[in-house]
């Protein structure tokens, strides 16, 4: 509650600061359903839906929120400050942090979060997250900043950080059709880290993206990794073929040094966007071990159907 | 002399045009782009941008003439992934970080529909004509086109919804052109 009467005041204030403001609204509504091993006949498994108040040229509000297996909470609820080259993201937000991004994690053909995003990477640190904090980008396409000072563990509602020990840095650089980024997540209380790399490259109909993310610290260490090829096929722009393969090693017995053995992924499927409002995706997984309760207990070995009903208004 | 003069200012003398678009339920046809063909004289435009932000192409509906560069920034905080085909030429830009910008050049008459791969709501339309005279409606379907020198044309429309409107008709002087469109 105090969380939302500071996001109430960050918004009201960046109004008022607004000069000859220009007020828009957009909000999206998502529902996702699947069917898989674990979850025959569809399951509706995912709600999500997002409003953004543009207050001015450079000022934003957003607030979004999901319900996930019965649990509801804040995803994103921030006050966004930006010009050409700079931005402030103020209250809870995905931490820039190699593909952190909505977008990245759910608009595409898979249906599921790559493995060493699921997973923690050591005993504290995990990436699928909600942080609050601060985070400042800076820099223009050929070399961009992103960082943060964040509370990675907050309540579902919570808006403003009681912990903010953890400090985040991406730099990311354009070099004609290939983004690469590096990644430094630091817990500054507990000593672990995370490290990752990321590259994105396009061609016409192609893009090809991939991780490698690491954990350290003194236990549960943990690294992984994933490759995705995505391909519009010709004649049919509303369609395309995916390709993911992707790996996670642990550490035996909670131990700081990944040693088990590595846990295999690979994914093949197709997305079919059949209206703005309606994407369809078909998967086939299968892999070694996987035993891992990652992949068989999210279901992603064999068929797995997703569809994903949106609203943007 | 004087009749000579007069002839001669009739013949140079320009005007508006204007009027309404209505859809075939009779409905305005909001944003419909209306150009008169048979005019010559177009020259391409400068400056020219659509703009990737907050998960939107802005503007939505955009009309160049032959020749025209346009650019395609991107300021959006996540990346898209932009496509379109135009004339059975397909250009696919690919993705690119905030603050870069990639550009084409439409050369022939026709429409081009953008999409982006990543993002399934986000549409918009470049149409591309080859007359200095076009115009698009606004969101009750009325519009103008200034400076039209009076003579006869074939009259377009094109509305997103897939309708249009095609006809050969005289514009004179002050006109103001009531227009439906069908499928």
């Amino acid at each position: 509650m105090v969380g939302l009467r500071a996001l109430v005041a960050g918004t009201c204030l960046a109004a008022l600061g607004a000069a000859r403001a220009q007020i828009s609204q957009e909000t999206t509504l998502e529902s996702y359903f699947t069917s898989s091993r674990v979850h025959q006949g569809l399951y509706h498994y995912l709600s999500w839906g997002e409003t953004n108040v543009r207050l001015s040229p450079n000022v934003k509000a957003t607030v979004s929120g999901l319900s996930l297996g019965g649990h509801n909470s804040y995803d994103e609820a921030c006050v966004t400050l930006e010009d050409k080259d700079r931005i402030l993201r103020l209250g809870r937000f995905k931490t820039a942090f190699g593909f952190s991004t909505w977008s990245d994690q759910f608009y595409n053909g898979f249906n599921h979060i790559p493995l060493e995003r699921i997973a923690p990477l050591n005993a504290t640190l995990g990436l699928t997250r909600d942080d609050t904090g601060a985070e400042l980008t800076f820099g223009g396409p050929d070399l961009q900043v992103q960082t943060a000072l964040v509370d990675v563990s907050p309540e579902p509602t919570q808006i403003v950080p009681k912990r903010p020990d953890h400090a985040s840095l991406r730099l990311q650089t354009n070099r004609g059709d290939l983004i690469l980024g590096g990644d430094f997540l630091a817990d500054l209380a507990h000593g672990a880290e995370v490290y990752g790399l990321d590259a994105r490259w396009t061609a016409p109909r192609l893009v090809m993206r991939g991780e490698l993310m690491a954990g350290t610290g003194s236990s549960a260490a943990a690294w992984g990794y994933y490759i995705d090829a995505m391909y519009r096929i010709p004649k049919l722009s509303r369609t395309q073929a995916v390709f993911r393969t992707e790996g996670l090693q642990y550490g035996q017995d909670n131990d700081a040094t990944p040693n088990e053995p590595i846990t295999l992924l690979h994914t093949v499927g197709i997305r079919q966007v059949v209206s703005p409002n309606l994407a369809v995706n078909l998967n086939y997984g299968w892999g070694s071990g996987a035993d891992n309760r990652y992949v068989t207990g999210n279901g992603l070995i064999g068929w797995t159907l997703r569809m994903m009903f949106q609203l943007h208004f | 002399m004087n009749a000579l003069l007069l002839t001669a200012l009739l013949a140079t003398a320009h005007t508006n045009v204007g009027g309404t678009v209505a859809l075939s339920n009779g409905r305005a046809a909001g944003h419909a782009v209306v150009w008169l063909e048979g005019a010559s004289g177009a020259k391409p435009l400068h400056g020219v941008v659509i703009d990737q932000r907050d998960r939107k192409f802005i503007p939505h509906i955009t009309v160049v003439t032959v020749g025209t560069k346009v650019e395609f920034p991107n300021h959006d905080t996540v990346f898209h992934n932009v496509f379109t085909e135009y004339h059975s030429e397909k250009f696919d830009f690919g993705m690119y970080a905030r603050g870069k910008s990639k550009s084409q050049v439409f050369d022939r008459p026709g429409l081009a529909v953008l999409l982006c791969s990543v993002h399934s709501e986000m549409s918009a339309y470049v149409m591309c004509v080859d007359t200095p005279y076009y115009a698009v409606a606004d969101g009750k379907g009325h519009f103008s086109i200034p400076d039209v020198r009076p003579g006869t044309y074939t009259v377009h429309v094109w509305h997103e919804s897939g309708e249009t409107y095609s006809k050969r008709e005289p514009v004179e002087s002050g006109a103001a052109l009531t227009l439906r469109t069908h499928r």
